[in-house]
């Protein structure tokens, strides 16, 4: 009858038994949570998944999708705390790198050139990449194609930077890094038509940097 | 070694159920918060410019385009109809209408003008009924909205970077209206 076992041994093996299941169930429970929501949090916050469209350093989050968001632009959009941009006529472009993927830099010049697509208006407003110094509407510049003098191809040569420029000019007043936001309203683009034929202006950087 | 498989499959799966639960439940959340910032700023069924000053207190608008001006207007449907009017001429002129999830729900331009007139109705279901039974003769002329949520958010901009433009501007959002329509059998 020694097969059985003894009420001490049992005990201890149930124990153990007990232990490890415990264990087991924090670790799948912590590993569940913790990865669940840094996966999340980083896809938000990349926006790599978020981001329908992106052309040397412009992304859009509506330029594939028209009117309807999809759920990580919508969570990128609520962690910023901002109301969406209307996206039935109208489209939203930001860039925070030039063309070669660099941040934008105030202490920097660039160009942006090329052609826009077309639309009724459209505008470029230049914000500090800083979340938390984004209120601050002292800083933020802006001009419309209202105020632009286009070539005789329809393109555009804008000088985005601190200093004072001929021609075309868009005032740089952020401390460090800035965002690019072109908006395009009533636009052909925001009905859902493919924006990847389309050209997006270039961002090159000019020169050295301060 | 088995049971150690099933509970990194459990660990995994909960992890897809706790991101895809987060992705879900933080713009829902967000979005009421952002909701209650603008109703504690701006009176329900009054146009209100928003101006420097009440920009800076809700951070929801941060992101407002700033060659435009702006006026918003909370709205309320679940007893009367809204009227939102404004006379625009040369002016890019939108009307954006948000429901109580600040979802952007409809959005009409200038170029939807009659007689150089901007109007939108926003309606219920209730009020579509009686609508249909009698339309009221000022209102023949108006775009009809029925709202998904009864409560919501109404923004109108008109574009303004050109400086000589702000006395045409003033005077669109002096005259501008969103109030309460109560005419013929909408008075209930």
């Amino acid at each position: 009858m020694d097969f059985i076992p003894k009420d001490d041994e049992l005990e201890s093996s149930l124990g153990k038994m007990r232990k490890n299941n415990l264990f087991a169930i924090g670790f799948s429970l912590l590993f569940g949570i913790i990865f669940g929501l840094a996966s999340a949090f980083y896809l938000i916050n990349t926006q790599n998944i978020s981001t329908a469209f992106q052309f040397q350093g412009w992304q859009s989050w509506s330029a594939e999708t028209g009117s309807s968001l999809n759920p990580y632009s919508w969570a990128a959009l609520g962690m910023r705390g901002e109301i969406p941009f209307d996206t039935s006529t109208n489209i939203e472009f930001r860039a925070s790198v030039d063309r070669d993927g660099n941040p934008l830099k105030a202490q920097c010049s660039y160009q942006i050139t090329g052609e826009i697509p077309q639309s009724r208006l459209w505008t470029l407003v230049s914000v500090e990449t800083n979340q938390a110094n984004q209120l601050d509407y002292s800083n933020q510049t802006y001009i419309s194609s209202r105020q632009i003098q286009f070539s005789a191809d329809n393109s555009i040569l804008l000088a985005v930077q601190k200093d004072l420029s001929a021609g075309n000019w868009l005032e740089i007043k952020a401390a460090d890094e800035f965002t690019l936001i072109l908006r395009l309203y009533s636009t052909w683009l925001a009905s859902g038509i493919s924006i990847k034929s389309q050209t997006m202006p270039v961002i090159e950087k000019v020169g050295h940097c301060s | 070694m088995r049971s150690l498989s099933y509970w990194f499959l459990f660990a995994l799966l909960l992890a897809v159920f706790i991101h895809i639960l987060a992705i879900l439940l933080i713009p829902r959340f967000q979005m009421a918060h952002l909701s209650d910032d603008i109703a504690a700023i701006f009176p329900e069924n009054e146009l209100t410019r928003l101006l420097d000053q009440n920009l800076r207190a809700a951070p929801a608008l941060k992101n407002f385009d700033p060659n435009f001006d702006y006026a918003v207007c909370r709205f309320n449907v679940s007893e009367t109809a809204m009227e939102i009017a404004l006379q625009v001429k040369s002016i890019p002129t939108e009307i954006i209408i948000y429901n109580d999830r600040l979802k952007p729900i409809y959005s009409t331009n200038d170029k939807s003008r009659r007689e150089n007139i901007l109007r939108v109705l926003i309606v219920s279901d209730k009020h579509i009924i009686r609508l249909r039974e009698e339309l009221p003769q000022t209102v023949q002329n108006a775009q009809f909205f029925k709202a998904d949520t009864p409560t919501g958010l109404a923004v109108i901009r008109l574009f303004s970077a050109r400086q000589s433009l702000s006395a045409e501007i003033d005077a669109i959002f002096d005259n501008a209206k969103c109030d309460p329509f109560t005419q013929g059998n909408l008075q209930q």
